[in-house]
Protein backbone atom coordinates (compact mmCIF):
# COMPACT_ATOMS: atom_id res chain seq x y z
CA UNK A 1 0.00 0.00 0.00
CA UNK A 2 1.39 3.34 -0.98
CA UNK A 3 0.16 6.91 -0.87
CA UNK A 4 -0.25 6.72 -4.65
CA UNK A 5 -2.63 3.78 -4.35
CA UNK A 6 -4.77 5.58 -1.77
CA UNK A 7 -4.78 8.71 -3.91
CA UNK A 8 -5.94 6.64 -6.89
CA UNK A 9 -8.66 4.95 -4.86
CA UNK A 10 -9.91 8.41 -3.86
CA UNK A 11 -9.63 9.58 -7.48
CA UNK A 12 -11.78 6.77 -8.90
CA UNK A 13 -14.44 7.26 -6.23
CA UNK A 14 -14.55 11.04 -6.82
CA UNK A 15 -14.77 10.69 -10.62
CA UNK A 16 -17.50 8.04 -10.23
CA UNK A 17 -19.39 10.42 -7.94
CA UNK A 18 -19.05 13.31 -10.41
CA UNK A 19 -20.27 11.03 -13.19
CA UNK A 20 -23.35 10.30 -11.11
CA UNK A 21 -24.24 13.88 -10.17
CA UNK A 22 -23.33 15.93 -13.26
CA UNK A 23 -26.36 17.28 -15.08
CA UNK A 24 -24.27 17.90 -18.17
CA UNK A 25 -24.18 14.61 -20.12
CA UNK A 26 -20.96 15.36 -21.98
CA UNK A 27 -19.45 16.15 -18.58
CA UNK A 28 -20.67 12.83 -17.22
CA UNK A 29 -19.13 10.94 -20.14
CA UNK A 30 -15.86 12.85 -19.70
CA UNK A 31 -15.63 12.10 -15.98
CA UNK A 32 -16.48 8.47 -16.75
CA UNK A 33 -13.52 8.37 -19.16
CA UNK A 34 -11.35 9.89 -16.41
CA UNK A 35 -12.64 7.19 -14.06
CA UNK A 36 -11.61 4.52 -16.57
CA UNK A 37 -8.18 6.07 -16.92
CA UNK A 38 -7.79 6.08 -13.12
CA UNK A 39 -8.84 2.42 -12.99
CA UNK A 40 -6.34 1.51 -15.69
CA UNK A 41 -3.54 3.06 -13.59
CA UNK A 42 -4.86 0.99 -10.67
CA UNK A 43 -4.47 -2.15 -12.82
CA UNK A 44 -0.89 -1.11 -13.51
CA UNK A 45 -0.16 -0.75 -9.78
CA UNK A 46 -1.76 -4.14 -9.14
CA UNK A 47 0.75 -5.71 -11.58
CA UNK A 48 -1.83 -6.28 -14.32
CA UNK A 49 -0.34 -4.41 -17.29
CA UNK A 50 -2.36 -6.37 -19.85
CA UNK A 51 -5.63 -5.44 -18.15
CA UNK A 52 -4.43 -1.85 -17.91
CA UNK A 53 -3.82 -1.73 -21.67
CA UNK A 54 -7.27 -3.08 -22.43
CA UNK A 55 -8.95 -0.75 -19.96
CA UNK A 56 -7.13 2.33 -21.28
CA UNK A 57 -8.15 1.54 -24.87
CA UNK A 58 -11.69 0.35 -24.09
CA UNK A 59 -12.84 2.37 -21.10
CA UNK A 60 -11.25 5.70 -21.78
CA UNK A 61 -11.40 5.45 -25.58
CA UNK A 62 -13.99 3.19 -27.18
CA UNK A 63 -16.60 3.29 -24.40
CA UNK A 64 -16.52 7.10 -24.18
CA UNK A 65 -16.83 7.24 -27.96
CA UNK A 66 -19.83 4.89 -27.93
CA UNK A 67 -21.54 6.99 -25.26
CA UNK A 68 -20.90 10.24 -27.15
CA UNK A 69 -22.16 8.68 -30.38
CA UNK A 70 -25.33 7.53 -28.61
CA UNK A 71 -25.84 11.05 -27.22
CA UNK A 72 -25.42 12.58 -30.68
CA UNK A 73 -27.75 10.03 -32.29
CA UNK A 74 -30.42 10.79 -29.70
CA UNK A 75 -29.84 14.56 -29.81
CA UNK A 76 -29.07 14.67 -26.08
CA UNK A 77 -26.14 17.08 -26.10
CA UNK A 78 -27.90 19.53 -23.82
CA UNK A 79 -27.72 19.02 -20.05
CA UNK A 80 -30.46 17.09 -18.33
CA UNK A 81 -33.52 19.12 -17.44
CA UNK A 82 -33.05 22.10 -15.17
CA UNK A 83 -35.91 21.00 -12.94
CA UNK A 84 -33.75 18.08 -11.84
CA UNK A 85 -31.29 20.25 -9.95
CA UNK A 86 -29.00 23.26 -9.94
CA UNK A 87 -26.74 24.63 -12.62
CA UNK A 88 -24.08 21.92 -12.46
CA UNK A 89 -25.39 19.01 -10.46
CA UNK A 90 -28.48 16.89 -10.31
CA UNK A 91 -30.74 17.12 -7.31
CA UNK A 92 -29.88 14.44 -4.74
CA UNK A 93 -32.48 11.69 -4.87
CA UNK A 94 -32.90 11.08 -1.14
CA UNK A 95 -34.61 7.64 -1.17
CA UNK A 96 -32.13 6.29 -3.74
CA UNK A 97 -29.22 7.78 -1.79
CA UNK A 98 -30.49 6.15 1.41
CA UNK A 99 -30.75 2.76 -0.28
CA UNK A 100 -27.31 2.88 -1.84
CA UNK A 101 -25.71 4.19 1.35
CA UNK A 102 -27.04 1.10 3.10
CA UNK A 103 -25.63 -1.05 0.29
CA UNK A 104 -22.27 0.71 0.50
CA UNK A 105 -22.04 0.31 4.28
CA UNK A 106 -22.97 -3.37 4.06
CA UNK A 107 -20.39 -3.98 1.33
CA UNK A 108 -17.69 -2.04 3.18
CA UNK A 109 -18.40 -4.08 6.31
CA UNK A 110 -18.21 -7.33 4.30
CA UNK A 111 -14.95 -6.53 2.56
CA UNK A 112 -13.35 -5.65 5.89
CA UNK A 113 -13.28 -9.40 6.56
CA UNK A 114 -11.23 -10.00 3.42
CA UNK A 115 -7.50 -10.53 3.90
CA UNK A 116 -5.50 -7.35 3.34
CA UNK A 117 -4.68 -6.55 -0.29
CA UNK A 118 -1.29 -8.03 -1.13
CA UNK A 119 -1.25 -10.40 1.87
CA UNK A 120 0.83 -13.42 0.71
CA UNK A 121 -1.27 -15.81 2.84
CA UNK A 122 -4.57 -14.71 1.29
CA UNK A 123 -6.46 -17.74 -0.09
CA UNK A 124 -6.81 -16.17 -3.54
CA UNK A 125 -3.03 -16.14 -3.79
CA UNK A 126 -1.74 -19.00 -1.64
CA UNK A 127 -4.34 -21.69 -2.29
CA UNK A 128 -3.40 -22.09 -5.93
CA UNK A 129 -0.26 -23.86 -4.80
CA UNK A 130 -0.59 -26.12 -1.74
CA UNK A 131 3.19 -26.44 -1.46
CA UNK A 132 3.44 -22.72 -0.78
CA UNK A 133 5.53 -22.08 -3.85
CA UNK A 134 5.54 -18.35 -4.51
CA UNK A 135 5.17 -18.78 -8.27
CA UNK A 136 3.14 -21.95 -8.91
CA UNK A 137 2.12 -20.94 -12.41
CA UNK A 138 5.73 -20.43 -13.43
CA UNK A 139 6.42 -24.15 -13.29
CA UNK A 140 3.53 -25.65 -15.16
CA UNK A 141 2.93 -22.83 -17.63
CA UNK A 142 6.57 -22.97 -18.61
CA UNK A 143 6.64 -26.77 -18.78
CA UNK A 144 3.24 -27.30 -20.45
CA UNK A 145 2.86 -24.42 -22.83
CA UNK A 146 6.37 -23.14 -23.21
CA UNK A 147 5.45 -19.44 -23.13
CA UNK A 148 6.20 -17.00 -20.33
CA UNK A 149 2.88 -15.08 -20.37
CA UNK A 150 0.62 -16.85 -17.90
CA UNK A 151 -2.45 -14.75 -18.76
CA UNK A 152 -2.20 -15.73 -22.42
CA UNK A 153 -1.68 -19.36 -21.37
CA UNK A 154 -4.82 -19.29 -19.22
CA UNK A 155 -6.88 -17.56 -21.91
CA UNK A 156 -5.78 -19.53 -24.93
CA UNK A 157 -4.76 -22.94 -23.54
CA UNK A 158 -6.38 -23.82 -20.21
CA UNK A 159 -9.64 -21.89 -20.57
CA UNK A 160 -9.87 -21.59 -24.33
CA UNK A 161 -13.47 -22.80 -24.51
CA UNK A 162 -14.45 -19.88 -22.22
CA UNK A 163 -12.44 -17.51 -24.37
CA UNK A 164 -14.13 -18.83 -27.48
CA UNK A 165 -17.50 -18.28 -25.81
CA UNK A 166 -16.55 -14.71 -25.00
CA UNK A 167 -15.41 -14.10 -28.56
CA UNK A 168 -18.79 -15.40 -29.72
CA UNK A 169 -20.54 -13.04 -27.30
CA UNK A 170 -18.62 -10.09 -28.75
CA UNK A 171 -19.56 -11.19 -32.27
CA UNK A 172 -23.18 -11.66 -31.21
CA UNK A 173 -23.17 -8.11 -29.88
CA UNK A 174 -22.31 -6.86 -33.38
CA UNK A 175 -25.15 -8.91 -34.84
CA UNK A 176 -27.44 -7.54 -32.12
CA UNK A 177 -26.54 -3.93 -32.85
CA UNK A 178 -27.09 -4.50 -36.56
CA UNK A 179 -30.47 -6.13 -35.99
CA UNK A 180 -31.65 -3.47 -33.54
CA UNK A 181 -30.62 -0.55 -35.72
CA UNK A 182 -31.66 -1.99 -39.08
CA UNK A 183 -35.01 -3.32 -37.99
CA UNK A 184 -36.32 0.15 -38.54
CA UNK A 185 -35.86 -0.19 -42.27
CA UNK A 186 -36.17 -3.91 -42.86
CA UNK A 187 -39.24 -4.66 -40.79
CA UNK A 188 -41.03 -1.45 -40.07
CA UNK A 189 -39.95 0.74 -42.92
CA UNK A 190 -39.27 4.40 -42.28
CA UNK A 191 -41.37 5.72 -39.46
CA UNK A 192 -41.89 9.10 -38.01
CA UNK A 193 -40.90 9.43 -34.43
CA UNK A 194 -43.80 9.53 -32.08
CA UNK A 195 -43.06 12.86 -30.48
CA UNK A 196 -42.76 14.53 -33.87
CA UNK A 197 -46.14 13.12 -34.79
CA UNK A 198 -47.72 14.45 -31.62
CA UNK A 199 -45.70 17.66 -31.41
CA UNK A 200 -44.55 18.72 -34.87
CA UNK A 201 -43.46 22.07 -33.44
CA UNK A 202 -40.60 20.37 -31.59
CA UNK A 203 -39.05 18.97 -34.68
CA UNK A 204 -36.79 21.78 -35.79
CA UNK A 205 -35.08 22.49 -32.50
CA UNK A 206 -34.48 18.87 -31.75
CA UNK A 207 -32.95 17.96 -35.06
CA UNK A 208 -30.41 20.73 -35.30
CA UNK A 209 -28.01 18.87 -33.06
CA UNK A 210 -28.21 15.52 -34.76
CA UNK A 211 -27.70 17.19 -38.10
CA UNK A 212 -28.77 16.03 -41.50
CA UNK A 213 -31.94 14.29 -40.38
CA UNK A 214 -34.12 16.95 -41.90
CA UNK A 215 -32.72 16.22 -45.35
CA UNK A 216 -34.65 13.91 -47.60
CA UNK A 217 -33.73 10.28 -47.16
CA UNK A 218 -32.70 9.69 -50.75
CA UNK A 219 -29.88 12.21 -50.85
CA UNK A 220 -28.46 11.78 -47.36
CA UNK A 221 -25.68 9.29 -46.92
CA UNK A 222 -24.34 9.93 -43.43
CA UNK A 223 -26.10 11.31 -40.36
CA UNK A 224 -23.46 13.90 -39.63
CA UNK A 225 -20.80 14.77 -42.16
CA UNK A 226 -18.67 17.40 -40.51
CA UNK A 227 -15.39 19.19 -40.85
CA UNK A 228 -12.96 18.85 -37.98
CA UNK A 229 -10.30 21.36 -36.97
CA UNK A 230 -6.98 20.91 -38.85
CA UNK A 231 -5.24 20.56 -35.49
CA UNK A 232 -7.23 17.43 -34.75
CA UNK A 233 -6.95 15.94 -38.23
CA UNK A 234 -3.19 16.52 -38.36
CA UNK A 235 -2.68 15.04 -34.91
CA UNK A 236 -4.79 12.00 -35.80
CA UNK A 237 -3.04 11.53 -39.15
CA UNK A 238 0.26 11.41 -37.25
CA UNK A 239 -0.84 9.21 -34.37
CA UNK A 240 -3.11 6.67 -36.06
CA UNK A 241 -0.40 4.74 -37.96
CA UNK A 242 1.56 4.39 -34.73
CA UNK A 243 -1.51 3.26 -32.79
CA UNK A 244 -2.32 0.74 -35.50
CA UNK A 245 1.20 -0.69 -35.58
CA UNK A 246 1.25 -0.83 -31.77
CA UNK A 247 -1.99 -2.84 -31.87
CA UNK A 248 -0.53 -5.30 -34.38
CA UNK A 249 2.61 -5.56 -32.24
CA UNK A 250 0.54 -6.32 -29.14
CA UNK A 251 -1.37 -9.04 -31.00
CA UNK A 252 1.78 -10.72 -32.26
CA UNK A 253 3.71 -10.48 -29.00
CA UNK A 254 1.02 -12.03 -26.81
CA UNK A 255 3.12 -15.02 -25.83
CA UNK A 256 6.21 -13.25 -24.56
CA UNK A 257 4.98 -9.90 -23.24
CA UNK A 258 1.90 -8.68 -21.35
CA UNK A 259 -0.19 -8.41 -24.50
CA UNK A 260 -2.40 -10.53 -26.73
CA UNK A 261 -5.31 -10.59 -29.08
CA UNK A 262 -7.78 -8.79 -26.83
CA UNK A 263 -5.41 -5.90 -26.12
CA UNK A 264 -4.14 -5.68 -29.69
CA UNK A 265 -7.67 -5.91 -31.07
CA UNK A 266 -9.03 -3.04 -29.01
CA UNK A 267 -6.00 -0.87 -29.79
CA UNK A 268 -6.41 -1.52 -33.55
CA UNK A 269 -10.13 -0.82 -33.20
CA UNK A 270 -9.46 2.44 -31.38
CA UNK A 271 -7.15 3.49 -34.25
CA UNK A 272 -10.13 3.25 -36.62
CA UNK A 273 -12.32 5.06 -34.09
CA UNK A 274 -9.77 7.90 -34.06
CA UNK A 275 -9.94 8.10 -37.86
CA UNK A 276 -13.72 8.26 -37.58
CA UNK A 277 -13.44 11.03 -35.01
CA UNK A 278 -11.39 13.18 -37.38
CA UNK A 279 -12.97 12.45 -40.73
CA UNK A 280 -16.52 11.39 -39.87
CA UNK A 281 -17.60 7.85 -39.09
CA UNK A 282 -19.70 7.51 -42.25
CA UNK A 283 -16.80 8.17 -44.64
CA UNK A 284 -14.62 5.95 -42.45
CA UNK A 285 -16.82 2.91 -43.04
CA UNK A 286 -16.56 3.55 -46.77
CA UNK A 287 -12.80 3.88 -46.50
CA UNK A 288 -12.34 0.74 -44.41
CA UNK A 289 -15.01 -1.11 -46.40
CA UNK A 290 -17.52 -3.03 -44.36
CA UNK A 291 -16.67 -6.23 -46.23
CA UNK A 292 -13.15 -5.99 -44.81
CA UNK A 293 -14.59 -5.75 -41.29
CA UNK A 294 -16.82 -8.77 -41.85
CA UNK A 295 -13.85 -10.64 -43.34
CA UNK A 296 -11.70 -9.76 -40.30
CA UNK A 297 -14.34 -10.99 -37.87
CA UNK A 298 -15.13 -14.17 -39.82
CA UNK A 299 -11.42 -14.84 -40.45
CA UNK A 300 -10.63 -14.35 -36.76
CA UNK A 301 -13.29 -16.81 -35.63
CA UNK A 302 -12.27 -19.20 -38.42
CA UNK A 303 -8.62 -19.12 -37.34
CA UNK A 304 -9.56 -19.76 -33.71
CA UNK A 305 -11.88 -22.64 -34.64
CA UNK A 306 -9.47 -24.26 -37.07
CA UNK A 307 -6.61 -24.24 -34.57
CA UNK A 308 -8.93 -25.51 -31.80
CA UNK A 309 -10.35 -28.30 -33.95
CA UNK A 310 -7.01 -29.04 -35.58
CA UNK A 311 -6.17 -30.65 -32.24
CA UNK A 312 -8.73 -33.35 -33.06
CA UNK A 313 -6.31 -34.70 -35.67
CA UNK A 314 -3.62 -35.13 -32.99
CA UNK A 315 -5.38 -36.38 -29.86
CA UNK A 316 -9.02 -36.54 -30.85
CA UNK A 317 -9.98 -33.81 -28.35
CA UNK A 318 -11.14 -30.44 -29.68
CA UNK A 319 -9.80 -27.29 -27.97
CA UNK A 320 -6.86 -29.28 -26.58
CA UNK A 321 -4.17 -26.86 -27.69
CA UNK A 322 -1.52 -28.66 -25.65
CA UNK A 323 -1.82 -31.52 -28.17
CA UNK A 324 0.43 -29.58 -30.53
CA UNK A 325 3.43 -30.37 -28.25
CA UNK A 326 6.42 -28.25 -29.34
CA UNK A 327 4.23 -26.31 -31.76
CA UNK A 328 1.96 -25.14 -28.94
CA UNK A 329 3.46 -21.61 -28.75
CA UNK A 330 2.79 -21.27 -32.48
CA UNK A 331 -0.80 -22.46 -32.01
CA UNK A 332 -1.23 -19.94 -29.17
CA UNK A 333 0.08 -17.16 -31.40
CA UNK A 334 -2.29 -18.15 -34.21
CA UNK A 335 -5.25 -18.08 -31.82
CA UNK A 336 -4.11 -14.68 -30.52
CA UNK A 337 -4.04 -13.38 -34.09
CA UNK A 338 -7.55 -14.76 -34.58
CA UNK A 339 -8.79 -13.04 -31.42
CA UNK A 340 -7.06 -9.82 -32.48
CA UNK A 341 -8.77 -9.86 -35.89
CA UNK A 342 -12.15 -10.59 -34.33
CA UNK A 343 -11.94 -8.01 -31.54
CA UNK A 344 -10.51 -5.32 -33.83
CA UNK A 345 -13.38 -5.91 -36.24
CA UNK A 346 -15.96 -5.98 -33.45
CA UNK A 347 -14.79 -2.73 -31.84
CA UNK A 348 -14.61 -0.87 -35.15
CA UNK A 349 -17.97 -2.19 -36.33
CA UNK A 350 -19.76 -1.40 -33.07
CA UNK A 351 -18.70 2.25 -33.04
CA UNK A 352 -19.19 2.82 -36.76
CA UNK A 353 -22.56 1.08 -36.98
CA UNK A 354 -23.88 2.83 -33.89
CA UNK A 355 -22.81 6.16 -35.35
CA UNK A 356 -23.51 5.92 -39.04
CA UNK A 357 -25.21 2.66 -39.95
CA UNK A 358 -23.87 0.62 -42.83
CA UNK A 359 -23.51 1.99 -46.32
CA UNK A 360 -26.75 0.59 -47.71
CA UNK A 361 -28.62 1.57 -44.57
CA UNK A 362 -29.15 5.27 -44.04
CA UNK A 363 -29.49 4.72 -40.31
CA UNK A 364 -32.80 5.90 -39.00
CA UNK A 365 -32.76 8.93 -41.25
CA UNK A 366 -36.08 7.82 -42.65
CA UNK A 367 -37.99 8.18 -39.44
CA UNK A 368 -38.81 11.82 -40.02
CA UNK A 369 -38.61 11.97 -43.78
CA UNK A 370 -41.35 14.24 -44.98
CA UNK A 371 -43.90 14.41 -42.22
CA UNK A 372 -46.33 12.28 -44.20
CA UNK A 373 -48.76 10.14 -42.28
CA UNK A 374 -47.31 6.65 -42.01
CA UNK A 375 -50.46 5.15 -40.60
CA UNK A 376 -51.33 4.27 -37.01
CA UNK A 377 -48.62 3.06 -34.70
CA UNK A 378 -50.13 -0.35 -34.07
CA UNK A 379 -50.75 -1.37 -37.65
CA UNK A 380 -49.41 -4.82 -38.37
CA UNK A 381 -46.14 -5.59 -40.12
CA UNK A 382 -46.95 -6.15 -43.80
CA UNK A 383 -49.32 -3.19 -44.01
CA UNK A 384 -46.75 -0.95 -42.45
CA UNK A 385 -44.05 -2.19 -44.82
CA UNK A 386 -46.35 -1.61 -47.76
CA UNK A 387 -47.24 1.92 -46.73
CA UNK A 388 -43.60 2.63 -45.95
CA UNK A 389 -42.58 1.52 -49.41
CA UNK A 390 -45.24 3.70 -50.93
CA UNK A 391 -44.05 6.64 -48.87
CA UNK A 392 -40.49 6.18 -49.94
CA UNK A 393 -41.35 5.92 -53.63
CA UNK A 394 -43.47 9.04 -53.26
CA UNK A 395 -40.63 10.81 -51.50
CA UNK A 396 -38.14 10.00 -54.22
CA UNK A 397 -40.35 11.09 -57.08
CA UNK A 398 -40.98 14.53 -55.62
CA UNK B 1 -13.20 -3.54 12.11
CA UNK B 2 -12.67 -1.69 8.84
CA UNK B 3 -9.03 -1.02 7.99
CA UNK B 4 -8.96 1.61 5.25
CA UNK B 5 -5.19 1.41 4.85
CA UNK B 6 -5.01 -2.25 3.84
CA UNK B 7 -8.41 -2.50 2.13
CA UNK B 8 -8.40 0.75 0.14
CA UNK B 9 -9.37 -0.80 -3.21
CA UNK B 10 -12.05 -2.94 -1.57
CA UNK B 11 -13.55 0.18 -0.02
CA UNK B 12 -13.33 1.94 -3.38
CA UNK B 13 -15.24 -1.05 -4.78
CA UNK B 14 -18.01 -0.59 -2.20
CA UNK B 15 -18.27 3.13 -2.98
CA UNK B 16 -18.20 2.80 -6.78
CA UNK B 17 -20.65 -0.12 -6.72
CA UNK B 18 -23.08 1.96 -4.65
CA UNK B 19 -22.62 4.98 -6.92
CA UNK B 20 -23.38 2.82 -9.94
CA UNK B 21 -26.57 1.54 -8.32
CA UNK B 22 -27.47 5.13 -7.42
CA UNK B 23 -27.16 6.19 -11.07
CA UNK B 24 -29.37 3.26 -12.10
CA UNK B 25 -32.02 4.24 -9.55
CA UNK B 26 -31.82 8.01 -9.85
CA UNK B 27 -31.35 9.05 -13.45
CA UNK B 28 -34.29 8.64 -15.83
CA UNK B 29 -31.86 9.15 -18.70
CA UNK B 30 -31.15 5.83 -20.43
CA UNK B 31 -27.59 6.69 -21.53
CA UNK B 32 -26.85 7.63 -17.91
CA UNK B 33 -28.16 4.23 -16.84
CA UNK B 34 -25.71 2.52 -19.20
CA UNK B 35 -22.91 4.51 -17.53
CA UNK B 36 -24.21 3.33 -14.15
CA UNK B 37 -24.08 -0.30 -15.26
CA UNK B 38 -20.50 0.21 -16.38
CA UNK B 39 -19.56 1.69 -12.98
CA UNK B 40 -20.98 -1.38 -11.21
CA UNK B 41 -19.09 -3.66 -13.59
CA UNK B 42 -15.77 -1.88 -13.11
CA UNK B 43 -16.11 -1.97 -9.32
CA UNK B 44 -16.49 -5.76 -9.40
CA UNK B 45 -13.36 -6.06 -11.57
CA UNK B 46 -11.54 -4.03 -8.93
CA UNK B 47 -12.28 -6.72 -6.31
CA UNK B 48 -11.15 -9.53 -8.60
CA UNK B 49 -7.79 -8.03 -9.50
CA UNK B 50 -7.12 -6.72 -5.97
CA UNK B 51 -7.73 -10.19 -4.53
CA UNK B 52 -5.07 -11.69 -6.81
CA UNK B 53 -2.41 -9.18 -5.88
CA UNK B 54 0.66 -10.05 -3.78
CA UNK B 55 2.82 -7.43 -2.11
CA UNK B 56 5.83 -6.75 -4.30
CA UNK B 57 4.48 -9.14 -6.93
CA UNK B 58 5.59 -9.03 -10.56
CA UNK B 59 3.16 -9.29 -13.46
CA UNK B 60 2.46 -12.96 -14.30
CA UNK B 61 5.10 -12.97 -16.99
CA UNK B 62 7.71 -15.53 -16.13
CA UNK B 63 10.81 -13.72 -17.17
CA UNK B 64 11.25 -11.61 -14.04
CA UNK B 65 11.79 -12.91 -10.52
CA UNK B 66 8.86 -13.89 -8.32
CA UNK B 67 6.65 -13.63 -6.46
CA UNK B 68 4.04 -13.29 -9.16
CA UNK B 69 0.48 -12.11 -8.82
CA UNK B 70 -2.34 -14.55 -9.61
CA UNK B 71 -2.96 -14.52 -13.38
CA UNK B 72 -6.50 -15.95 -13.18
CA UNK B 73 -8.32 -12.69 -12.30
CA UNK B 74 -6.40 -10.92 -15.06
CA UNK B 75 -7.59 -13.45 -17.62
CA UNK B 76 -11.26 -13.17 -16.67
CA UNK B 77 -11.23 -9.37 -16.26
CA UNK B 78 -9.49 -8.93 -19.60
CA UNK B 79 -12.20 -10.77 -21.50
CA UNK B 80 -14.98 -9.31 -19.34
CA UNK B 81 -13.91 -5.76 -20.23
CA UNK B 82 -14.20 -6.53 -23.94
CA UNK B 83 -17.49 -8.38 -23.51
CA UNK B 84 -18.75 -5.52 -21.32
CA UNK B 85 -18.10 -2.89 -23.96
CA UNK B 86 -19.83 -5.08 -26.56
CA UNK B 87 -22.90 -5.44 -24.37
CA UNK B 88 -22.90 -1.71 -23.61
CA UNK B 89 -22.93 -1.11 -27.35
CA UNK B 90 -26.02 -3.32 -27.67
CA UNK B 91 -27.67 -1.39 -24.82
CA UNK B 92 -26.85 1.92 -26.51
CA UNK B 93 -28.21 0.61 -29.82
CA UNK B 94 -31.46 -0.20 -28.01
CA UNK B 95 -31.47 3.34 -26.58
CA UNK B 96 -31.02 4.80 -30.07
CA UNK B 97 -33.82 2.57 -31.33
CA UNK B 98 -36.10 3.67 -28.47
CA UNK B 99 -35.33 7.26 -29.34
CA UNK B 100 -36.31 6.56 -32.94
CA UNK B 101 -39.59 5.13 -31.70
CA UNK B 102 -40.50 7.58 -28.94
CA UNK B 103 -38.42 10.69 -29.59
CA UNK B 104 -37.05 10.67 -26.05
CA UNK B 105 -34.56 8.77 -23.90
CA UNK B 106 -36.33 9.56 -20.64
CA UNK B 107 -37.83 6.41 -19.10
CA UNK B 108 -40.75 8.32 -17.58
CA UNK B 109 -41.72 9.82 -20.92
CA UNK B 110 -41.38 6.44 -22.63
CA UNK B 111 -43.56 4.81 -19.98
CA UNK B 112 -46.13 7.57 -20.37
CA UNK B 113 -46.15 7.06 -24.14
CA UNK B 114 -46.66 3.31 -23.71
CA UNK B 115 -49.47 3.98 -21.22
CA UNK B 116 -51.06 6.28 -23.81
CA UNK B 117 -51.00 3.49 -26.34
CA UNK B 118 -52.59 1.04 -23.94
CA UNK B 119 -55.42 3.33 -22.90
CA UNK B 120 -55.81 4.92 -26.32
CA UNK B 121 -56.03 8.34 -24.73
CA UNK B 122 -53.89 11.39 -25.23
CA UNK B 123 -51.91 12.03 -22.08
CA UNK B 124 -52.12 15.70 -21.24
CA UNK B 125 -49.17 15.45 -18.85
CA UNK B 126 -46.78 14.49 -21.61
CA UNK B 127 -44.72 17.65 -22.01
Amino acid sequence: MTALEVALAVFVVVTALLTAVFRDLIGAVTTFAAFSLGISVVWLLLAAPDVALTEAAVGAGVMAMLLLVALVRTAQLLPERRSDGGKWFRKINVPAAAVVTTVAVALAYSVSFFPAIGEPTAPAVSSIDPAGNPAPYAQFVGADVGIPNAVAAVLVVYRNLDTFGEAVVAFTAVVGVLVVLRRNRMVDGPRECRRDRDHPELENGRNQLSGGHDTDESDIEYPDPYVMSPVVTTAIRTVVPLVFVFGVYLTLHGTVSPAGGFQGGVVVGSAFVLVGLAFGLGPTIDWVDERLLVAAMAGGVGLFVSVAFGAVAVTGTPFDVLAYAEATPLAVELIEVGIGLLIGGVVTTLVVVLAAGLKDDPGDAGHESDGADHGPHDSNGPDRLESAKKDREGGEST
Amino acid sequence: MIEPMSHHFYLAFAAVFAIGIYVLLDSPHLVKKVIGLNLVQMSVFLVFVSAGYVDGGSPPLFVADGPYVNPLPHAIVLTAIVVGVSLSAVALALVVRLHTEFGTVDVHEIEAAIADDETGEVNADDE
